[in-house]
């Protein structure tokens, strides 16, 4: 009977293994995933949703496959993620612009308000490899939209 | 038979507040679905308030859309057309709130403005300016109701930063005279600024995050309460029914058959 039983719990922890491993395998990692990983300072952050990805910086669902939007609670202190994947060139060129638009605003009015943002403003830029495009103010890690852009 | 007619007076009395019941926070709440408010940075504070609440409970204000842009101020806002250095912004196009309401449509919109005025040293001028907004914002959206929340009041730290120690006063006085000028007009207005005050009559601090204007958390949860208090006193007048099935639109054969 032992010798029957074993290979049998053997087989199924087996199944159990390759079972996991192929779930991961389906699942990839989200852009959200992707910038709470990386975003040292992401515990911290609010998540906006796709309505605030519209409303606020004018990327509409039909541009993006894929975003993620961090913000810092304190909306005075500038810091911001923005991550999304076009679903195509077009869109990509869209989406940069609108953040490009976004964060010229957010220049426009921090400069006489609020120096310390305006300064973590100026020193931010879109970046965009392929359909992916990053907008990252104010990180504690100054390399993160570059390692973002890396895992693409 | 005295004691009878005097029992009886009291119970006619007391039974209409036995009978008024309060209702749930998420009913209240309801009454700004289908909203917009309009502000500036001491919206920011309640947009992030929210955004925050919703990181768990996603139906948190879900019908509300809040734009908000530092430094705007109520005079920029009043124009039909784009004023001065900073405007509202929506969907990523610089937009008058005329447009933006014309866009939406809006049940309501909520408007707290007049910081960056100050409406406190230019209260006549202020008052123009609200008028403005409630005549001309029914030729953008003729179906869209226009609420004032109070201009909230400030702490002595701001005062005294802006050199005017006496400022809390005007913004007193403002108030007084923007009730007068919602009611006069067909507008409303929705008070926020008395909860929000220490017994100084200045921003309670606990409410203020930077000691001047802004809010704390605990200074935006506050703002919400008199929201809900004030949904609460339109439910207690009669004014809104929160259980009143939605009419449903007439499909015009049946409009032709009653006629």
């Amino acid at each position: 009977m032992k010798k029957l039983i074993l290979p049998l719990l053997a087989l199924l922890l087996a199944c159990l293994a390759l079972t996991a491993a192929a779930e991961s395998a389906e699942a990839p990692e989200t852009l959200l995933e992707r910038a709470c990983r990386i975003a040292e300072d992401s515990d911290g952050l609010i998540v906006m949703t796709e309505d605030d990805l519209y409303d606020l910086i004018g990327i509409p669902p039909e541009d993006w496959a894929d975003f993620a939007y961090l913000a810092d609670y304190d909306a005075l202190s500038g810091r911001e993620l923005i991550v999304v994947r076009a679903v195509d060139e077009e869109a990509a060129d869209r989406v940069a612009a609108m953040l490009t638009a976004y964060l010229e605003g957010r220049m426009r009015v921090t400069r006489n308000y609020l120096p310390e943002a305006y300064k973590s403003l100026s020193e931010a830029q879109v970046l965009r490899e392929g359909l992916l495009t990053v907008l990252s103010i104010a990180a504690p890690n100054p390399e993160e939209a570059g390692l973002l852009l890396q895992e693409e | 038979m005295k004691r009878l007619i005097a029992c009886i007076l009291l119970l006619v009395c007391l039974a209409p507040a036995a009978l008024a019941e309060r209702l749930d926070d998420e009913v209240l709440l309801s009454y700004y679905d289908n909203s917009v408010i309009f502000g500036d940075s001491i919206t920011e504070a309640f947009r992030r308030y929210r955004s925050a609440v919703r990181q768990t409970d996603d139906s948190f204000l879900d019908g509300t859309t809040v734009i908000c842009v530092s430094s705007i101020s109520l005079y920029a806002a009043s124009r039909r057309f784009l004023s001065g250095e900073f405007h509202f912004s929506y969907r990523g196009s610089e937009k008058t709130m005329y447009q933006i309401t014309k866009e939406i449509k809006p049940e309501r919109i909520f408007i707290l403005l007049g910081l960056n005025d100050p409406v406190g040293i230019k209260i006549d001028k202020a008052v123009v300016w609200v008028e403005d907004i409630i005549t001309h914002m029914p030729e953008f959206s003729p179906d869209t109701e226009i609420y004032f929340f109070s201009e909230t009041p400030v702490t002595p730290g701001f005062c005294e930063w802006k050199g005017r120690p006496n400022y809390q006063e005007k913004i007193n006085e403002y108030n007084v005279k923007l009730r007068e000028t919602c009611e006069a007009h067909g507008a409303h207005y929705v008070e926020i600024a008395e909860a929000l005050k220490g017994e100084d009559g200045y921003l309670n601090p606990v409410y203020s995050s930077d000691n001047r204007c802004h809010f704390s958390d605990e200074g935006v949860a506050v703002w919400i309460e008199c929201m809900k208090d004030y949904a609460q006193e339109q439910y207690d007048l009669g004014l809104w029914d929160p259980f009143a099935a939605p009419e449903e639109p007439v499909a015009s054969g049946e409009a032709q058959e009653g006629a």
